[in-house]
């Protein structure tokens, strides 16, 4: 089984909620007044130390803004030491080049949000100026010499401008253009709804981004987060849909059995992407090493919950008329709360 | 006639023409299948807020011109996205590797035909 990235065990981190910018996107309903909701450093090297045991080997930072959690630098020390890869989601306002100066050798990827031209970031962003800040960022990031990525959360309204976006990054140095439909969840389930990405929007993005693709290939790579039907269908163990055997757990590490692996704000460790239901989690790190929690998730029988609702999805998806393409994150947090709803016993049995 | 690129041509077809989701679906679909036969990595998709960590999208499958060229042709045949035809051509980069390369490849030149 591999999922949907292969050699790259991903643990993504939400050290903190606390951000300088009110998206109206935000899928982790992140803002200035959150200042109380952030991890504590100490627990945070410990996961990543039993993380990196486990078989996890990229710590990927978000949040919130990961620059204003006063702990990052210690966090990214401590995964290089393990020889870990580093990336840090960012909005890209808050960069200088003191602050990226600290950082260099320590970052090996910088994601910078991206939500259209001006006008359209800003809005999206809820300030006026924040597409300003953001250059200023970009300026200094480029004198880092750290590279730097863009990811664009793809809406309604944003696909139109996906030929902007794209040669926006392209001119500014990107090493990569990172595609993503807009999730209902978080700030913009109650904010966003009219933007949301539906079929048609997303098939007309996927032919422009084939395009653009082969434009700049090798100058700059373009990754789109959806997944295709008959891909799936054919290769059922993308989306961890194939059959497997149970006993095969205890022989194997997390890494291998899930990936990615994503540590909330809250300290919750839940499966594959932010908003997962913690009924599913694999423990709470503020309460419980991740290496013993992880050990009895596996040894407890709990990850058969995780992989029964992997193929609960891909039924759904193979049952679907006319779906062509699909984000399976989506889906699968989705599943995982209806499911939650139901009595956690009669599913699991 | 003006001389626009694949990617702007597809742009202005996809906004302004009546083209049907029938018809998109084909055309991902006529994608998928060549990518399917030409692909050399597996489709890998992230999460929300996690970047590729490699920075390689899993777009890369055109390593030989021949496959981009097949691809236009399908697109064309197929009608999948009608009137692009005009604007579609051999993107001519002398590149005897192919597209994989670390430089050269610059806007998209094209003729009428």
């Amino acid at each position: 089984m591999d999922g949907t990235i292969c050699n790259k065990r991903i643990v993504q981190i939400h050290p903190t909620l606390q951000c300088n910018l009110f998206c109206k996107h935000c899928y982790s309903n992140s803002g200035p007044a959150l200042l109380e909701n952030k991890l504590n450093v100490e627990t945070l090297k410990d996961f990543i130390t039993d993380a990196s045991g486990a078989g996890y080997n990229v710590i990927s930072f978000s949040g919130g803004e990961p620059l204003m959690y006063e702990g990052l630098e210690k966090l990214l020390i401590h995964s290089k030491s393990l020889g870990l890869r580093t990336s840090v989601t960012t909005n890209g306002t808050t960069l200088t080049v003191d602050k990226l100066e600290k950082l260099k050798g320590l970052v090996d990827l910088f994601a910078i949000s991206l939500d259209g031209p001006p006008k359209l970031h800003n809005e999206i962003r809820n300030s006026a100026n924040a597409f300003e800040l953001l250059l200023k960022g970009l300026d200094a990031i480029k004198r880092s010499g750290i590279q730097f990525g863009f990811i664009h959360t793809l809406t309604r309204e944003s696909w139109e401008h996906l030929l902007w976006i794209a040669d926006f990054a392209n001119r500014h140095g990107a090493s990569l253009l990172q595609v993503h439909p807009l999730e209902m969840i978080g700030r913009a389930d109650s904010l966003m709804q009219s933007s949301c990405v539906q079929d048609e929007t997303n098939l007309r993005a996927y032919l422009l981004l084939v395009a653009l693709a082969l434009k700049y290939q090798k100058l700059m790579p373009i990754q789109y987060d959806v997944l295709n039907t008959d891909y799936v269908k054919q290769n059922p163990s993308s989306v961890y849909a194939e059959d497997f055997k149970s006993d095969n757990v205890k022989k194997s590490t997390l890494a291998e059995l899930m990936n990615p692996l994503v540590v909330e704000s809250d300290g919750y460790v839940v499966p594959v992407s932010f908003g997962f239901s913690k009924r599913y989690a694999i423990c709470n790190i503020t309460n419980q090493r991740f290496s013993t929690g992880q050990s009895n998730y596996l040894n407890d029988g709990k990850y058969d919950g995780f992989r029964k609702i992997c193929k609960d999805v891909f039924r759904d998806i193979m049952n679907s008329k006319n779906l062509v393409l699909f984000n399976w994150y989506e889906l699968i947090t989705n599943k995982s709360h209806a499911l939650s709803k139901l009595t956690a016993d009669s599913y699991l049995t | 006639m003006e001389q626009r690129s694949l990617e702007e041509a597809l742009l202005e077809q996809l906004k302004y023409s009546n083209v049907d989701r029938e018809k998109l679906s084909d055309a991902v679909r006529t994608i998928v299948e060549i990518s399917g036969k030409t692909k050399t990595k597996p489709i890998r998709i992230f999460p929300k807020g996690i970047p590729y960590p490699d920075g390689w999208g899993w777009w890369n499958w055109f390593t030989k011109k021949e496959e981009l060229g097949n691809f236009i042709n399908l697109v064309v045949d197929s009608n999948a996205v009608p009137s692009i035809y005009h604007h579609i051509f051999p993107i001519g980069i002398p590149d005897p590797e192919g597209w994989l390369v670390e430089n050269t490849l610059g806007a998209v030149k094209g003729h009428s035909t």
